[in-house]
């Protein structure tokens, strides 16, 4: 054999094999593992107290995907079902507003590598109707109330305030009883909820009168009323941002009303100037009259009514028409 | 000894581990006569549950209210299934006698109810009485403070004529003033109202008095006998 012919011969025999081998090693860089891609799924929108379903998934292009973990990253606190497969549940816990929740999905594959994945959730507040009746009951000796104007709504609106001239929907409330132009002031406002009218006619000492009301859900809702006390020249009854949101179904809450002088009209007391029965007068205008001639003019409690008893001499008044400090009693109770 | 039977039965509850849900809680309920000139009858001073209402503004008077607000008479009220006997949880007359002016009274209660009665006559009144209406006290330890109004029971004219010295009050006497505790009222009076213009429990309108003490519409004095809301104030000091 000669020598050349060797020397091929080693290069076949020995050196094909270990270039082999070295590309073989080549070959398993190539096949070091390739990580997993994980996918949370769309986004969705629930609202609360429903389930929402998580449907996950994962892919590994060079082998399989072993574990599957769901985790919570934002939002008010959930409790996962299945926390640890493709496929998780939940139910949107109960919120005052709105919010997202972002989930996370982690895949793990064969070889240990993971991938994440977020998702987003807006939970949504359902709004939940919030009803109430409103039950107005006079507490006086001898003033008839007469129907009592009703506004829910949020902070922002007053029906009047105290050394604030009172509007001219007041002044015709507390002078006459008419709560027209009142409730529609409140309608007119945006901060107003729903406003409405308990009676239909004046209720007299012990009686009562009841409207229902309803809005949604609001934990800051607020309720002002007046109405007034008929045998008087200004005076309502009147409650300001009375906070009435926070009733569960089937409680109820009272309160009680002060007296209020609209500062709209002087308290004489004197035939043709009060709209209740204790005035007999046919004035045309006992019930309203536009001028102002209170000592000052805007709202203030009341001070209470003298009457011919107690000496002033020109009142149409007696003693059973007094009261002190409050004038109606309110009950709420909320039925939805 | 139901105070220490019930202390007892809840220091077994606590040596067992187990949970209590109800345990007593003792309140000191100090109540003042914040009026003028006007005193209160002995006192009633009760605890019970959301759903008892001794009385209620707006709705009638008991027959057992009525006792009390037109002679204070409490026994009538101690024979309701509302109130019961006098015991841990109600307290009859802790002033032991009528409350002047200016004067501090306090019921010491044990209790694992949740809510607070407290009334009495004023005096000189036809039917009126003070009235903390079924007042929710918390669990928590601290005191709380009430302020209580005046109210007209309803059920007798305001005429301001005062009895007779020495004379039973019934409820269905003609209708006086059982009394003037002050000394300072008067007589020969032809009578202020006529019958009550609501005959249901309302805030009490007040009286009218006058200033003679020998003659005129009322036996009581305009300027002693009159009072403006609140009439009591009640400072409640829960320890649980």
């Amino acid at each position: 054999m000669k020598p050349i012919k060797r020397y091929y011969k080693f290069l076949w025999t020995c050196m094909l094999p270990a270039l082999l081998a070295l590309t073989g090693c080549f070959h398993d860089e190539d096949d070091e593992n390739m990580s997993p891609t994980a996918d949370a799924g769309q986004a969705q929108t629930a609202t609360e107290l429903t389930t929402v379903t998580l449907t996950g998934s994962g892919t590994d292009s060079d082998g399989t995907i072993t574990s599957y973990e769901w985790m919570q990253l934002s939002g008010s606190t959930v409790s996962l079902v299945n926390a640890g497969m493709s496929t998780s549940t939940f139910v949107v816990p109960a919120i005052d507003a709105n919010e997202d929740l972002v989930m996370r999905l982690t895949v793990t594959d064969n070889d240990g590598a993971t991938a994440t994945n977020d998702v987003t959730i807006t939970a949504e507040n359902l709004a939940t109707s919030y009803d109430l009746t409103i039950k107005v009951t006079n507490i006086t000796n001898g003033q008839p109330l007469t129907p009592a104007a009703i506004v829910l709504h949020k902070s922002g609106y007053s029906g009047w305030r105290i050394g604030s001239a009172a509007s001219v929907g007041l002044e015709k409330l507390a002078e006459g009883g008419d709560t027209t132009d009142f409730i529609s002031d409140a309608n007119a406002d945006t901060n107003v909820l729903t406003a409405g009218v308990a009676g239909s006619a004046p209720f007299g000492p012990g009686g009562s009168s009841t409207v229902d009301v309803s809005i949604m859900e609001n934990k800051d809702a607020l309720l002002s009323l007046a109405s007034m006390l008929a045998n008087t020249n200004d005076a309502f009854a009147g409650n300001s941002q009375v906070a009435v949101g926070a009733l569960s179904v089937g409680d109820s809450m009272t309160v009680y009303s002060h007296v209020h002088d609209a500062g709209t009209e002087l308290n004489t007391e004197s035939t043709g100037t009060l709209a209740g029965p204790a005035d007999t007068s046919a004035a045309a205008d006992k019930a309203f009259s536009a001028v102002r001639d209170d000592i000052h003019d805007f709202v203030t409690l009341h001070n209470g009514v003298v009457t011919a008893d107690d000496g002033l001499t020109a009142s149409v008044l007696n003693e059973s028409h007094r009261w002190l400090n409050v004038a109606a009693r309110i009950d709420i109770t909320r039925t939805q | 000894m139901h105070h220490s039977i019930k202390k007892n039965l809840l220091a077994i509850g606590v040596t067992l581990g187990l949970a209590t849900t109800a345990s007593a809680a003792d309140w000191e309920v100090k109540i003042t006569n914040l009026t003028h000139g006007n005193h209160f009858t002995p006192l009633l001073v009760t605890a019970h549950d959301h759903d008892t209402h001794l009385f209620k503004v707006g709705d009638a008077a008991s027959t057992a209210i009525e006792h009390m607000a037109e002679c204070g008479h409490l026994d009538p009220l101690l024979a309701t299934t509302e109130v019961g006997a006098a015991d841990a949880d109600t307290i009859a007359n802790p002033a032991e006698g009528v409350l002047a002016p200016g004067a501090t009274t306090t019921a010491m209660i044990t209790t694992n109810d949740t809510h607070l009665s407290v009334v009495a006559m004023v005096l000189p009144t036809n039917d009126g009485f003070l009235g903390l209406e079924s007042q929710h006290i918390p669990a928590e330890a601290g005191s709380y403070t009430y302020w209580v109004n005046a109210y007209d029971a309803g059920t007798e004219e305001n005429d301001e004529i005062l009895a007779a010295s020495g004379s039973t009050c019934t409820y269905t006497d003609s209708g006086m003033i059982p009394g003037a505790p002050g000394g300072d009222a008067g007589t020969g009076a032809t009578g202020v109202s006529s019958a009550d213009g609501n005959t249901m429990i309302h805030v009490h309108r007040g009286v009218l008095g006058d200033d003679s003490l020998t003659d005129g519409k009322s036996d009581l004095v305009n300027t002693i006998h009159r009072w403006q809301n609140p009439v009591a104030k009640v400072v409640v000091t829960v320890t649980p």
